[in-house]
């Protein structure tokens, strides 16, 4: 275990980051590629739990999500793993890119924000995150997300329901892209669809652990474990380190640069008790809606493809509608772990699990608050009517977008409580009055400081923001001193 | 250690001993519930015969993640109005009654075989969550 103890942390490092999650350890990657004699010091609230704790405790960390924030009665829940590899441990490794338009929602449709880069500037960053994780997708999605270069492992394989949908809506309807290897590669098997992915039994699936832990074992990176960072520390409106406590005492590691890459709703509590006030911080806290069905097929068999999600129809992520309602992504889930076989003789497997990712759009009201206590408290009490109207508007159509197959009956499940994607909150921008980091996630008014991971979102998009998270980073990192 | 109880358990539980009581059975609340889901697997799967002893390993694998509470308060239900009644009172209910059968199904010879009536259906005890489970997933090759 690559571990230090709190004795052998340095006077000073190059740079010090808190949290381990995607935005971190992407950073990370790409700093040191950029700085390779750097020496970095990783802070991480949890603990380092490799993947046969995991498979043991049938958990990706010690915590529960649920005792490390406060939600107002009635309120929504988040959910978050805390410890080594934050959220690379407990994903399911689906990786689409956020749609061109998404990044400038307001100039195209007259709602939200833009954000304060494109596209185009990002995708080189997509492409370099993509063959770190060793995406799996297929060339035909470049259609909707404009590529300079092939997916670095092929696709998996689509079910019957999934071909049928794409012979009829072939611009549509994709292969998932997605971080579980198709090929094996090293210690990294090829995805037997175990249908645990949170747990993967088998390396397929990118993690922290299988393929940034030779960086973190490496003698220019000290991590240690079960410290939790309070504040960056300033001086002359510089920042100089992070304030943290490990083992009942408090400690400062100084770095000339900072980051703070935690999740959205602990990077902004961290930044307030930093004494980095300001008009938006904490605000803006957002994540999709997740609308279920399923689809009760007549005559054809489901659960043939090759992986737990097989594919993605893109029919709504982009369009006209997205001035009056939310932008949706569909997935067509290939497991049977949600609602089971039917129970009728023969046509056990005539069911077809979709959910419908929705847009909403960030308010202000939806925040986290320091309110003096030791957790960030979460208030998020209300969805967009432009979100609800998204949701509606995927119920109304979804018979029409599934025309291609023998459907007996839709039947709406209930909605999810979580997408699992917490956004905002530290949002990007390019007026330092109405955002807090600029394009390359340095923050605003202290240079030296950037905030790393999904706070940053600036609006919600589609996509599971996995991949935009490593991109961004690896951005930053190339534009440290530019 | 008291088994935890939700109150949806709690509710399940006693709409379970309520029948079971009604009908003067209240020896459901003590029995073991692998009868209750043998005679649901009969009858969903009729004319298959049924390997009884793999029946009850199936049970408590299924179960093995649950809490004491929810044993108690599911598996009371189950013997007291049986399972197919139990998905009736609730769409949760009814998730979970697939469930079991998909459980019994997949992790069996069921779809194994060419013509299930024709063997014997036997559960291979599986850890759960074990790797590979799916028997119908597509392996080929990349072309």
């Amino acid at each position: 275990m690559p571990i230090i103890s709190s004795e052998s942390v340095q006077e000073r490092y190059d740079l010090v980051i808190a949290g381990t999650g995607f935005g971190s350890l992407f950073f990370l990657h790409g700093y040191l590629e950029r700085f390779p004699q750097h020496r970095v010091l990783l802070l991480e609230w949890g603990s380092y739990r490799d993947q046969a704790w995991q498979l043991k405790h049938r958990r990706n960390g010690d915590r529960d999500a649920e005792g490390m924030y406060v939600r107002q009665p009635g309120q929504k829940p988040w959910a978050f793993t805390i410890g080594f590899g934050g959220g690379t441990n407990c994903w399911w490794a689906v990786t689409p890119r956020l749609a061109p338009n998404d990044f400038q929602l307001k100039s195209r449709y007259g709602v939200g924000e833009d954000w304060p880069i494109t596209y185009e500037e990002l995708e080189p960053y997509y492409l370099a995150a993509e063959r770190v994780m060793l995406v799996s997708g297929p060339e035909e999605l470049a259609r909707r997300y404009p590529r300079s270069g092939p997916f670095p492992q092929p696709p998996h394989n689509l079910s019957t329901a999934d071909k049928r949908m794409q012979a009829a809506s072939p611009d549509h309807h994709f292969a998932i892209p997605t971080a579980r290897l198709r090929v094996p590669v090293g210690q990294r098997a090829a995805c037997c669809n175990s249908m645990v992915c949170n747990l993967c039994p088998t390396g397929a699936k990118f993690s922290g652990l299988n393929t940034f832990g030779g960086l973190v074992a490496d003698d220019r990176v000290d991590l240690l474990t079960n410290a939790r960072v309070r504040a960056v520390e300033k001086q002359a409106g510089h920042a100089t380190g992070l304030r943290y406590d490990h083992a009942g005492r408090q400690a400062v590691a100084r770095a000339p640069l900072v980051a703070v890459g935690c999740n959205a709703i602990h990077t902004p509590f961290i930044l307030m008790r930093s004494g980095l006030e300001h008009p938006v911080l904490g605000r803006y806290l957002h994540e999709k809606s997740v609308a279920q069905f399923e689809v009760l097929l007549d005559g054809i068999d489901h659960f043939d493809g090759g992986i737990p999600t097989t594919a993605c129809n893109t029919s709504w992520v982009d369009g006209e509608h997205r001035r009056e309602a939310g932008a949706a992504m569909v997935y067509f889930i290939n497991h049977y772990n949600l609602y089971g076989l039917r129970t009728e003789w023969g046509r056990w497997r005539q069911t077809l699990p979709v959910e419908a990712f929705v847009e909403d759009i960030p308010q202000a009201s939806n925040r986290v608050i320091d309110d003096g206590g030791d957790l960030p408290v979460v208030e998020h009490a209300t969805r967009t009517r432009y979100n609800r109207k998204g949701m509606q508007r995927v119920a109304e159509l979804l018979p029409e977008l599934l025309s291609p197959l023998p459907v007996e009956r839709i039947v709406p499940r209930p909605e999810l409580p979580t997408g699992y994607h917490i956004q905002g909150t530290c949002r990007m921008g390019r007026e330092p009055d109405a955002s807090i980091v600029d394009a390359d996630l340095r923050h605003h008014q202290v240079r030296n400081l950037l905030v790393l991971g999904t706070a940053v979102w600036p609006s919600c998009g589609t996509a599971n923001p996995s991949l935009t998270a490593a991109a961004l980073s690896l951005r930053a990192a190339d534009r440290l001193g530019s | 250690m008291a088994p935890r109880l939700s109150r949806r358990h709690v509710l399940i539980g006693l709409g379970g001993l309520g029948a079971g009581a009604a009908a003067g059975t209240s020896w459901a609340v003590f029995g073991d519930p692998s009868g209750a889901v043998l005679a649901f697997l009969r009858e969903v799967l009729p004319g298959v015969k049924l390997d009884e002893a793999s029946v009850q390993t199936c049970l408590r694998d299924f179960t093995a993640n649950w809490s004491r509470g929810k044993k108690l308060a599911i598996g009371t239900a189950w013997r007291a109005l049986g399972v197919r009644n139990t998905a009736a009172l609730h769409a949760r209910m009814e998730k979970l009654e697939r469930l079991l059968l998909t459980f019994f199904l997949v992790n069996s010879n069921f779809f194994r075989v060419r013509d299930p009536r024709a063997e014997t259906i036997v559960y291979y005890s599986r850890p759960v969550g074990a790797p590979c489970a799916s028997p119908f997933t597509d392996f080929s090759p990349p072309a």
